[in-house]
């Protein structure tokens, strides 16, 4: 083979460029910590790091649904809490006014005492976080119970808002899992036209208090058992819900965590084996170079001087 | 004398060409010069100079043009998915797919508060990224599209200034000697050529080279004569194409032939990424308008217009050329008052095949309480009394995400894509709950539509409901990464060949300094020998003439 200096260079020159472009997209690896910095460096492993990335986002979003429900879904179950509460005592003061022997005098100053728990009642069940009504359903807007009051601005009844307060409102905090994150009034405190309505069952055990009907408040105390009861089933329901989404939450934790360590499999750059790939190289192209140099620069004519 | 003279001007010449592109070895052929018969037998008259010839070797040249041709081909369109791919970006800082999250999960957000203004605004402002990040990608694909046009053009002006070069190099070929350096000339311009087009050259008998594009009939230098390329096309949209003197110039090859490929392809190209973007994009409309334009918002408008013209109204809807066919199905249609109270509600039954535009506008005007109108090609609803709303129900004929009715979004591909402005004008139209006409209620806590909206981010929506958007833009990723791996892979076997023919060529062609100085001494020598000769004839005479 003849061999001339140009092919010298030029055979040179390609090994240089070679090396050169090798070490630049290592170094570029090395730089940015990723292995994948444009499709065509691994496009199969683009396209999967392109569904990890959004499998990361869809359960952070899931975890963000999550956490937005559990807030007034504790404030509803501590609203819960207190009207089981008040319908608890309501329940002991029937009772203690249903007792033999009281005279009228004292079933009135019981019956007050009722009247200011029915106006706790309302205002617990219209209990509202950060400006949404918790009872009202998806009517989060208005409150969900309205009173009408006599001329001594004593309630006389109450009523739920008349376009529902059962309205179900749903958080999608897992792949195909909505759970709901609100109750209905009705749920708690029974239909305004039911009988065993909280708010209308107070009604009538002042009522009979005040009238000293001693009969009356006795037919009520059972009356109770049923809205305790419904209340209790309430509090169930919300803590299910409230149970179900820490479970959710615990299993997108575990969910995210799997698809973090697959994408950082697929696109993360192994810090310490591109480090060495990259000395590596650089030994490569140090040497291409001494033997470019070694290579181009005798001629005869340095001999012949 | 004279002849070593010569021979080592031609290797002074050759060493000082030595690296000279395109420049081919020559050498002096020396020839004993006629012998004269005397009486005393045949003596020889000394050495002449027969000829300087070029050293080249015409089927390397060949192969190493249909190696340079075929890398110029592959360089041009690997820069181009280069810059297509960087638009692509890493994973997960990609613009776009930080954009598609970013939307869905602003949908989610909604769905968790669905009364809050802060969280409407801040949907606005992630749809309206996305709409961006859409916008800007494809305008930047667009951009390569005018880019490559151009380049196109200039290589196209290129060719034809070369291709007259060659041709006059060829006139002045018929009209003198053969000269090495015309014809290193016409190698440079034959590579040149190659290099932009791809070409044949044929060297015929009178020394003048005739040049074909590679792969056709078509001539662009014969003799004295060079034929003009010229370009058609406009600079974005449609197919570029090249014609020689009225013939269609098919698929050319070389940087021309690189450019125009990707400039046309519509298989990888850049009309197909562009198109993959477009289906990415109007898929991600349809969907999301679909389950919008079905949803009421927390306040309700009075009149509603569609984004969509249509520019025959009297078409059937099925013929009318929407970017979106509508199909046979109903559309449910209320209208509530001002303080959100049900006034009234009924259904229009669409059948794309028979109702136009104006049939289904007059359709929806005979619905109690709703008056309907085309204005300028766009569907207009609105309730009849001014204090009225209008609320949509489900629409099981797509007639209101074909027409641009109460959606999210407003365009139809990604190039019109936006955030409704209607929406971003008044955010509490931004549709969150779904109206119930059974039940007569809009309710400000009803998530339900932004449940459904946020779901779209992992339902398989699009490529005809086999991808989710997430796997769509992998897909699209892939694609581009897949066109521009290879065009790289391409290039760097079209190198090796490259170098592997110009290394042969240099065997043949290319200046060796020591083979050169060797010569030289060689020459010297025999410079030198010829010149002792004369010295020693001169002191012969001398003799002679001191005998006389």
């Amino acid at each position: 083979m003849r061999v001339t200096q140009t092919l010298l260079s030029d055979r040179a020159l390609a090994a240089l460029r070679e090396g050169l472009s090798r070490m630049a997209k290592t170094q570029n690896q090395l730089g940015t910590g990723r292995r994948i910095n444009t499709p065509s460096d691994d496009p199969a492993g683009h396209s999967i790091a392109t569904r990890l990335t959004a499998r990361v986002a869809t359960l952070d979003q899931y975890d963000r649904q999550a956490t937005a429900a559990q807030g007034p879904m504790m404030a509803t179950n501590d609203l819960l809490g207190s009207l089981s509460d008040l319908a608890g005592r309501a329940q002991e003061l029937a009772v203690a006014g249903a007792t033999g022997g009281l005279g009228a005098g004292e079933r009135a100053g019981i019956a007050t005492e009722v009247n200011q728990m029915l106006e706790e009642v309302v205002a617990v069940a219209n209990g509202s976080e950060h400006g949404r009504y918790l009872l009202g359903g998806q009517e989060t807007r208005t409150a969900p119970l309205s009173v009408t009051r006599n001329v001594n601005g004593d309630i006389t009844a109450a009523t739920w808002n008349p376009r529902g307060v059962d309205g179900t409102i749903n958080a999608t905090i897992s792949d195909g899992v909505n759970v709901q994150t609100n109750i209905g009034g009705t749920a708690v405190l029974g239909a305004d036209t039911d009988s065993t309505f909280l708010p209308a069952l107070l009604v009538q055990l002042r009522d009979a208090l005040n009238t000293n009907n001693q009969a009356a408040v006795n037919a009520v105390i059972d009356q109770f058992n049923a809205a305790t009861t419904r209340l209790g089933a309430a509090q169930a329901q919300v803590g299910g819900q409230l149970q179900a989404i820490d479970r959710a939450t615990s299993a997108n934790d575990t969910a995210r965590t799997a698809a973090k360590a697959a994408l950082s499999a697929v696109a993360d750059a192994d810090v310490a084996k591109i480090a060495v790939d990259l000395s590596q190289q650089e030994a490569v192209y140090q040497a291409a170079l001494h033997a470019a140099s070694q290579a181009i620069q005798p001629s005869l004519l340095e001999f012949l001087k | 004398m004279g002849a070593a003279q010569l021979a080592q001007a031609t290797v002074g010449n050759n060493a000082a060409n030595a690296s000279t592109p395109g420049y081919s070895r020559r050498r002096v052929n020396l020839v004993e010069a006629p012998s004269v018969r005397l009486s005393g037998g045949i003596f020889g008259t000394g050495v002449q100079a027969a000829n300087v010839v070029r050293l080249r070797n015409a089927l390397i040249d060949t192969q190493r043009r249909a190696d340079s041709q075929e890398l110029n081909y592959s360089q041009a369109q690997s820069s181009i998915l280069e810059q297509v791919d960087s638009l692509l970006g890493p994973t997960g800082d990609s613009g776009l797919g930080n954009a598609l999250n970013g939307l869905f999960s602003a949908f989610g957000d909604l769905a968790s508060h669905p009364e809050d203004a802060a969280t409407r605004q801040a949907l606005l402002g992630q749809g309206q990224g996305f709409a961006d990040a859409v916008r800007q990608t494809r305008d930047r694909l667009v951009s390569m599209e005018s880019d490559g046009f151009a380049s196109v053009s200039d290589r196209v002006a290129e060719v034809n200034s070369t291709a007259q070069r060659l041709a006059d190099i060829n006139s002045q070929t018929l009209a003198g000697q053969p000269d090495p350096s015309l014809q290193d000339e016409q190698d440079r311009l034959v590579d040149r050529l190659s290099e932009l087009i791809g070409v044949r050259a044929t060297t015929r008998a009178d020394g003048t080279v005739q040049v074909v594009v590679d792969g056709t009939g078509i001539q662009l230098v014969d003799g004295a004569r060079a034929t003009a390329l010229t370009v058609s096309g406009t600079p974005t949209g449609g197919t570029v194409s090249l014609s020689v003197g009225g013939a269609t110039l098919g698929n050319p090859r070389g940087e021309i032939g690189g450019l125009l490929h990707m400039r046309n392809s519509s298989v990888d190209g850049l009309p197909a990424a562009i198109s993959k973007l477009d289906t990415l994009a109007s898929g991600v409309i349809a969907a999301v308008n679909r389950v919008h334009a079905s949803g009421s918002g927390l306040t309700l408008a009075q009149s509603v217009t569609g984004s969509v013209t249509v520019s025959n109204p009297a078409a059937t809807l099925a013929t009318a050329g929407l970017w979106l066919t509508p199909v046979a199905g109903t559309l449910n249609i209320g209208v509530f008052d001002a303080s959100g109270n049900f006034v009234s509600s009924g259904s229009v039954s669409v059948d794309p095949s028979t109702m136009s535009l104006n049939g289904l506008a007059t359709a929806l005007d005979a619905l109690p309480n709703i008056d309907a109108s085309v204005s300028g090609g766009k569907l207009v609803i609105s309730a009849a009394n001014a204090a009225n709303r209008i609320a949509f129900g489900p629409d099981g004929s797509d007639s209101l995400v074909a027409l641009g009715v109460n959606g999210f979004f407003t365009g139809t591909d990604a190039a019109s894509i936006q955030v409704s402005s209607t929406l971003q004008a008044t955010p509490n139209l931004i549709a969150a709950a779904q109206a119930n006409f059974t039940a007569g209620t809009i309710s400000p806590g009803d998530n339900r539509n932004a449940l459904a909206l946020a779901a779209l981010g992992t339902s398989r929506i699009l490529a005809g409901g086999t991808q989710t958007p997430d796997e769509a833009l992998g897909a699209f990723g892939a694609d581009v990464g897949t066109w521009a791996r290879s065009a790289s892979t391409r290039t760097s076997t079209q190198q090796a060949l490259l170098d592997a023919a110009n290394a042969q060529l240099q065997q043949t062609s290319g200046v060796n300094i020591d083979e050169g100085l060797a010569d030289m001494l060689k020459y010297w020598h025999a410079y030198e020998a010829s010149a002792k000769y004369i010295s020693t004839v001169n002191s012969m005479i001398d003799s002679l003439m001191g005998i006389l």
